[in-house]
């Protein structure tokens, strides 16, 4: 799932690009891996990754959300997620995370550890989002730290294996129910390049009652490719959300479910790629919500 | 585009970009540098904001990139009932030089950057694109003070007003004299040598035209009149003429032989409705068409919406070599929206240029987007992220706005450019600093920064820059 290259991969540039130096034992079941990942991702850029969380279109953000797109919700919060991500059916390609949120007034903040593959191929990624929230808008920054935890892995500036990326995101409240976004969660890369490239992401989400519809283009980092497009379509009844989204370059679909109980929320996505399989997200996550975000 | 469906097209459509559209707002792309300019490099113009009365302006600026000397620039600005003057140096600094307008004779007299305009421009202060009313930076009034030359400029009112000037435009000394009554006006500029040009212009309310004619007896005439029809706006404009006439002044300005174009803005409401239809020839063989359709929608509480499409063929500017490759079609299509609350606004753009319906087979696409949030003070944030992508030959310009300047930067190929501006009071006046990161494919990304401090005083009011 990474594109272990200097600074400026490719958009979907394949893993194999500058892999870091590895005994060659240890080679073989990596490389397989590799490839799968590789494949997948050069064929289907995923607009998130190491805190990729279910979401509902109209929900509150995760604090997961928030580290991953810089966008910070309206209302403080106090909240807890942990998730887990299996990535196209690639065994042993599992991402897990942790991430916290809280709120005070109008600052936002939200850090995160996350964990992908396994110990030989995989690597870590903490991250920190800092930002400010209100009635009409929010922005923040958001910043994520990699290293792989291959033993010889490449030797960069930020040390072996160790990468950063900076970016940042921010919404408005357009009215008639309409919120508008933009993120550019890759604006400052160093070291090893990210998993994946990730470019300015502007989206649009459209809150009717129970239906919500949120529609996004993503452009591909550097200019360079072909942009993506996405279109997810949610219906609340009651506690329960249930979604389904549909993007290009493949075309595919994907199907969601969320639940909430008090504070207790739980969500899950099937991603379904007509190549390479099921991409299946789960996360559980506690929060203490304001009286706006609670369901009716 | 057809010529039908220019002519068609020309039957709804002013212009959606160029000569009398408003000023572009930071990181937009919707203007372009004059045919003087190289195509494909930086373009630095200066803003015409106003001074108030009896008031002095001292900025000082630097701009540099990491492993550069910084390049340092100053300016003075001076008004009073009598006297306007300013001076600016720096190194590389393209507006550097001075301006000093004071009275004599009853008149005003100006020594120093000139951009006059008589009549429709066709001797002196064309617009250059064929579809514009008016030059963004010729002539009293507009929006910019471009340099067209460097000399003296007298103008005396009274019943006939009278102009005289000697400059130096380009690599050439021009004298010239105008003498001007009821709306009407005659005017000689001429070069050493012998070389010169007649111009006989007409205004009236609503309407105007000019005819100019060389030495050897080329010619060319233009005229356009502004209708209101209601709520809306009518323009039209056509031109004729011999290809060979070329403004002494600016032969680079001096557009197409021939040219039509035929605008309407029309405003209902929160609805506004803005197009242009356009033909030109610059001569045989080189010819062009342009269509533009604007529809922007104002929110009281959320912002503006604005939607365009747009069409181009043919040379928009006489080519600087002989093998330079023919312009092809291009269609485009753009999107933009900005608003917020008060004190935060978000912007987003998205432009598409493209070979087909629909910019299909895209040779140019922009998304950009642009944070501001105000702060106490006067203090203010901004945040642009643009993304592009330009195929080979293609022009991409992306303005931004400096506290004297508008700097249109020049893109190519496929990159970002994500530009940080922080703005708070210092000084009792106003500090300005940028920073730009620019990534382009295959480079290792470019810093640039920019430093700037504005101070505005004056005997009787004082004030921070704008």
């Amino acid at each position: 799932m990474r594109a272990r290259v200097r600074h400026e991969p490719a958009p979907g540039a394949a893993l194999s690009a500058g892999r870091a130096p590895a005994p060659r034992r240890a080679l073989a079941p990596c490389i397989a891996l590799a490839a799968a990942v590789a494949l997948a991702l050069g064929a289907a850029p995923t607009p998130a990754q190491d805190f990729a969380a279910p979401e509902a279109p109209g929900a509150a953000p995760s604090p997961a959300a928030f580290l991953e797109r810089a966008l910070p919700a309206q209302h403080p919060s106090l909240a807890a997620e942990a998730l887990v991500s299996h990535w196209y059916d690639v065994p042993g390609l599992t991402t897990r995370a942790l991430a916290l949120s809280a709120g005070w007034r109008t600052l936002r903040a939200a850090a995160g550890i996350s964990r992908t593959g396994d110990p030989e191929l995989g690597w870590s990624a903490a991250a920190l989002a800092l930002g400010v929230a209100g009635e009409g808008g929010g922005g923040a920054l958001r910043a994520v730290v990699r290293r792989d935890a291959a033993p010889g892995a490449l030797a960069v500036e930020l040390g072996p294996g160790a990468g950063l990326e900076v970016g940042g995101g921010a919404w408005v409240d357009a009215g008639f129910g309409i919120t508008l976004s933009a993120s550019a969660p890759q604006v400052l890369v160093r070291g090893v390049g990210p998993p994946l490239a990730r470019g300015l992401e502007i989206g649009a989400l459209w809150v009717m009652d129970d239906l919500a519809l949120r529609l996004a283009r993503v452009s591909p980092r550097g200019g360079g490719g072909g942009a993506w497009h996405d279109a997810t379509l949610a219906l609340a009844a009651g506690p329960l959300t249930v979604w389904l989204g549909a993007r290009d370059q493949p075309a595919r679909g994907s199907l969601g479910l969320a639940a909430r109980a008090r504070a207790l929320a739980v969500a899950g996505v099937v991603e379904s790629h007509p190549l390479l399989g099921e991409t299946v997200r789960l996360s559980i996550g506690l929060a203490r919500l304001p009286e706006a975000d609670l369901p009716p | 585009m057809t010529l039908a469906a220019a002519l068609a097209l020309a039957g709804l459509a002013p212009p959606a970009r160029g000569g009398d559209a408003p000023l572009p707002v930071p990181d937009s792309t919707a203007l372009e540098p004059p045919p003087e300019a190289p195509e494909g490099e930086d373009f630095e113009i200066e803003r015409a904001d106003s001074l108030a009365d009896e008031s002095l302006e001292i900025g000082l600026a630097a701009t540099g990139r990491p492993g550069e000397a910084p390049r340092a620039r100053r300016r003075v600005r001076y008004r009073d009932g009598e006297l306007s003057a300013q001076v600016r140096e720096g190194a590389g600094d393209p507006l550097a030089g001075a301006t000093l307008d004071t009275r004599a004779a009853g008149g005003t007299l100006r020594i120093g950057r000139l951009a006059p305009r008589w009549g429709r421009g066709l001797v002196l202060g064309s617009a250059g694109a064929p579809w514009s009313r008016a030059a963004l930076d010729r002539g009293d009034g507009a929006r910019f003070r471009g340099r067209a030359g460097d000399g003296a400029w007298l103008r005396l009112g009274g019943g006939p007003g009278v102009e005289a000037l000697a400059a130096r435009f380009g690599r050439r000394d021009l004298g010239g004299v105008r003498l001007a009554a009821r709306g009407a006006s005659v005017g000689l500029v001429g070069a050493r040598g012998g070389e010169h040009q007649w111009s006989l212009a007409l205004a009236r309310r609503g309407g105007e035209g000019e005819i100019a004619v060389d030495r050897s007896g080329r010619w060319r005439a233009e005229a356009g009149a502004v209708r209101r029809l209601g709520r809306a706006a009518l323009a039209g404009q056509a031109r004729g003429g011999i290809d060979g006439f070329r403004s002494l002044a600016e032969p680079e300005r001096s557009g197409p032989a021939e040219a039509a174009a035929v605008s309407l803005d029309s405003q209902q409401g929160r609805a506004a409705l803005r197009a242009i239809g356009a033909l030109w020839r610059f001569r045989p063989g080189l010819a062009g068409t342009r269509g533009a359709l604007e529809v922007s929608l104002r929110f009281a509480q959320h912002g503006n919406f604005a939607l365009g499409l747009e069409e181009q063929q043919g040379a928009r500017r006489i080519p600087s070599s002989a093998r330079a490759a023919p312009s092809r079609l291009r269609r485009g299509i753009w999107s933009e929206w900005r608003g917020g609350p008060p004190g935060f606004l978000l912007a987003l753009r998205h432009e598409a240029w493209g070979e087909d319906r629909l910019a299909r087979h895209a040779v140019r696409v922009v998304s950009a987007a642009r944070l501001e949030a105000r702060g106490p003070f006067g203090a203010s944030l901004g945040v642009a992220h643009t993304v592009y992508h330009a195929r080979r030959g293609e022009s991409l310009y992306l303005a931004e706005a400096e506290s004297d300047r508008l700097v249109l930067r020049a893109l190519a190929g496929d990159g970002e450019r994500t530009r940080l501006e922080v703005r708070a009071p210092l000084g009792g006046g106003t500090s300005r600093a940028a920073l730009d990161l620019a990534s382009a494919a295959g480079k290792h990304p470019r810093l640039r920064w920019t430093l700037d401090w504005t101070r505005r005083a004056g005997a009787r009011r004082s004030g921070r820059a704008p």
